[in-house]
């Protein structure tokens, strides 16, 4: 656009002005003022679209044609300038010399121009119009000389000076040499005979003044005339684009295609073509004739595509002139930003399935740590809410018995329960924490001395198996020691933390769980064996030792598994000391929640064994 | 960030005869084989497992395995109250353990109510076909005419094992929304399920210079 653009705007503008120049000097023809209207559409037109800018120069090498014809009619009329002061006859019949040259001048281009108008013409209805478009670019290039000759012709027509004539006279050789090149419009024929009336006209009136002047006149109505053609030969170009463009899209009426064939058939002599039977016979003209019809379909289609090519590219033209980057365009098309799109819907759908799964695991992790969840999961807390169930029923039991009992039994057996309830105040002072004991013997003799036919082995199983972890761990370390490495080293010391926490705090819920399951136990054999040989004092005493055996044993488990932190701890980072300060104080913590949890469940027991008491008592006061 | 491991837990017990499989279908359902060995129940065992009664909605259940024997009944009636679901559970193969069914029924009744609670008829031991002693169309009969649902169960083949249990959660679950059953203070049937087990560490972790060195 804006290569054509620095040819034409400049040079229209001049053309223009030059034009108003004329106009002012005399009264333009009305057809004159059309061109001009026309020129101006023309003009505006092309700086829209590249496509039509492509097309712009053939229409400007056509008024390159015409002007140049115009110089060389007009330049006869310097021949009589040289003669100045010759009679009125001398200049009519130069001037008559003028219009006949003009005439013969005019008929010689009318002829070429008719000529290759009908070569045109036939072409453009046989060829494709895809032919006639391939033209145009040719043309396009040929005229860019040509252009700039115009140019320049334009440039110094006004500046022309009388001693300038042999200029003139070159240029004119020049002119004459396209006028036989040159492919002329059929429009322009009229259009130069006009002007070139006008022109006639313009001179007889002109014909008193001096040569000077006249000759001046002369130029700048040559110029002016030729600026005119020039524009409406523009104008008109691109009406005419706009037409093939059009005739093109459309392809031929299927009246035409009908007539045309009916117009073959006449001319192989069968005007009855239609009869199926000639139509079988003339085998020859049919195909013939669907020859012709592919020809056609074919140029029609690759035209259309062409065309429908120069439209797309015009439409996005005028688009993008109103919405750079089609910004706009696309937000209307594909409305972005309200839909959000798939990918982005899946990132995310993955990036909140992740998560859940981390957060899942996170818990899971959590919770091997957490004392209640493994004590849960161990069934301790079932045991001691059981534990807790028989409990409050023996309490019921006890003060219902109670209530109902002769005052001098109640004193009797007071004194009992008193002691019992002593039993259940542990001294809990004495804790000879750290300090090692035999725990399996301890419980296994408390235990058979309870009497009541439970078995240790559960305690002992899982006091077995800490135990032996804690001794699997100082071997391991020994042997790893042993080999020393750094990668070792300083997976041991990530790894090692978090797995001896979660062993120290699933090794205290795995007791803790055991003993108030043994406590359960208990109290429900309590409650059943009546008739035991065992006084419930020293069944109490045997409970009381037995929950301090386990109390000391929880300090003993988190000592040892403290020290086990402590032995990694050396080998850790220091960035780790917050972490392992942090698992220590746990492990601690939840020693002490063991021993809470174990001793709560030996609380239970003493409705338990109350009940115990005052029934025995009462089958012995019966 | 509090996501609880379960939503709810339901307290089920599981009564019947003495051998009739109470402990060996807990034990497969559980840990999902079969033990040979099997000491009898003393008292009370507990066993838990996470079940999903609806899409998301997990439930933790806790299977109070009671004694069958005579002399822990005085025990295990304590037990009775806190469960929602009951299971009654006699041996396919003992006739006897079936004609009991109905005192066993009649007890859980009679402690668990006022409180709802889902009952199931568990006929066990359906491997042992040949040796069958009591009809399945009897039993189903017995069953509906007391408004209960019945169910032949092995824990040789894990034969309707699984379901047994997930349809008496996806009952408890139903009269649950339908608010039934709901969930009460002083009542372990139903409870709220767990918070996310991290408080007590998360406590550790506010205050680390603590008491922390040894």
């Amino acid at each position: 656009m804006s290569e054509s653009g620095d040819g034409t705007v400049p040079s229209a503008d001049e053309g223009e002005a030059k034009k108003d120049k004329a106009m002012d000097e005399k009264v333009t023809p009305k057809k004159m003022a059309d061109s001009n209207a026309k020129k101006d559409t023309g003009e505006k037109k092309p700086s829209a679209s590249p496509a039509v800018s492509k097309a712009t120069p053939e229409r400007k090498n056509k008024p390159t044609e015409s002007s140049k014809t115009d110089v060389k009619v007009k330049t006869p009329v310097k021949t009589p300038t040289s003669n100045v002061g010759t009679g009125k006859d001398q200049k009519t019949t130069t001037k008559s010399g003028i219009s006949e040259k003009s005439d013969k001048s005019k008929t010689k281009s009318t002829v070429v121009a008719s000529d290759t108008n009908l070569e045109k013409s036939t072409k453009s209805k046989d060829i494709s119009p895809a032919a006639e478009t391939d033209k145009i670019p040719k043309i396009s290039t040929k005229s860019t000389p040509k252009d700039e000759e115009t140019s320049k012709q334009k440039d110094s027509s006004p500046l022309v000076d009388p001693s300038e004539v042999p200029l003139l006279e070159r240029k004119n050789d020049l002119s004459s040499e396209t006028v036989i090149t040159s492919t002329p419009d059929s429009q322009q024929i009229p259009r130069d005979r006009k002007a070139e009336a006008e022109e006639e006209g313009k001179e007889k009136q002109q014909s008193g003044g001096w040569n000077w002047s006249k000759w001046g006149t002369s130029i700048v109505d040559a110029a002016s005339s030729s600026v005119s053609t020039f524009s409406s030969q523009v104008g008109e170009g691109f009406h005419t684009i706009i037409e093939t463009v059009e005739t093109s899209l459309a392809g031929p009426l299927p009246e035409d295609m009908d007539e045309q064939e009916r117009r073959m058939y006449e001319e192989q002599g069968m005007g009855d073509a239609f009869n199926p039977e000639v139509v079988q016979s003339t085998t020859a003209g049919v195909t013939n004739l669907t020859k012709k019809v592919q020809d056609k379909g074919k140029s029609i289609v690759t035209g259309g595509l062409d065309v429908l090519e120069t439209i797309g590219k015009k439409t996005y033209d005028v688009i993008t002139e109103h919405d750079p980057g089609l910004k706009r365009t696309r937000n209307v098309l594909f409305d972005r930003g309200v839909k959000p799109n798939l990918s982005y819907i899946l990132r995310e759908a993955k990036e909140h399935a992740d998560e859940a799964a981390a957060m899942k695991k996170e818990a899971e992790e959590a919770r091997k740590v957490h004392f209640g969840a493994m004590f849960d999961e161990y069934q301790g807390l079932a045991h001691l809410e059981a534990l807790e169930i028989l409990s409050n029923q023996s309490e019921k039991r006890v003060q219902s018995l109670l209530g109902a009992m002769p005052l001098e039994a109640l004193d009797s057996i007071k004194q009992e329960l008193i002691t019992i309830k002593q039993v259940f105040e542990l001294d809990e002072e004495e804790e000879d924490e750290g300090q090692e004991h035999n725990f399996v013997k301890l419980i296994t003799d408390n235990l058979l001395d309870l009497h009541l036919g439970t078995t240790p082995d559960k305690l002992n199983k899982a006091h077995e198996k800490i135990r032996q972890w804690i001794a699997d761990f100082y071997e391991k370390d020994e042997k790893e020691e042993k080999t020393p490495s750094k990668v070792r080293l300083a997976y041991k010391s990530l790894m090692g933390l978090s797995e001896i926490h979660e062993a120290a705090i699933q090794a205290l819920a795995e007791m803790t769980a055991k003993s108030v399951e043994q406590f359960h136990k208990a109290g429900e054999l309590i409650l059943l064996k009546k008739d035991a040989n065992k006084t419930f004092l020293e069944r109490a005493k045997c409970l009381a030792s037995l929950t301090k055996v386990l109390c000391t044993e929880a300090g003993i488990l988190s000592s040892k598994f403290v020290k086990c932190l402590n032995k990694v701890a050396e080998s850790a980072e220091s960035e780790d000391s917050h972490k392992i300060t942090m698992m220590v104080t746990n492990v601690y913590l939840e020693a002490t929640n063991s021993s809470t949890y174990t001793q709560d469940a030996f609380q239970l027991l003493l409705p338990v064994l109350q009940q115990g008491v005052i029934e025995n008592s009462e089958v012995l006061t019966q | 960030m509090v996501e609880p491991i379960f939503d709810y837990q339901f307290r089920l017990i599981l009564i019947g005869d003495s051998t009739v499989g109470k402990s060996s279908l807990l034990k497969y359902f559980t840990d999902g084989k079969f033990s040979e060995v099997c000491d009898p129940t003393v008292g009370v065992d507990f066993y838990a497992r996470l079940l999903e009664v609806k899409q998301g909605v997990r439930v933790k259940l806790q299977l109070w395995d009671t004694a069958g024997q005579e002399r822990f009944r005085s025990i295990t009636r304590s037990y009775y109250r806190n469960s929602v679901g009951v299971l009654i559970l006699f041996d396919l193969t003992k006739r006897k353990s079936y004609e009991n069914v109905q005192s066993w029924m009649e007890e859980a009744k009679f402690h668990i109510e006022p409180h709802k609670a889902v009952y199931v008829i568990v006929g066990h031991k359906s491997d042992k076909d040949e040796e069958r002693q009591v009809k399945p169309r009897e039993a189903r009969q017995f069953a509906e005419s007391n408004g209960l649902k019945y169910i032949e169960t092995s824990a040789v083949s894990g034969q309707n094992v699984e379901e047994t249990f997930l349809m008496t959660a996806r009952e408890i679950y139903k009269l649950l929304e339908e608010g039934k059953i709901t969930i009460q203070e002083g009542w372990d049937g139903v409870k709220n399920g767990f918070a996310r087990p991290k408080e007590s560490f998360h406590l550790v972790e506010g205050e680390p210079e603590g008491g922390g060195c040894c």
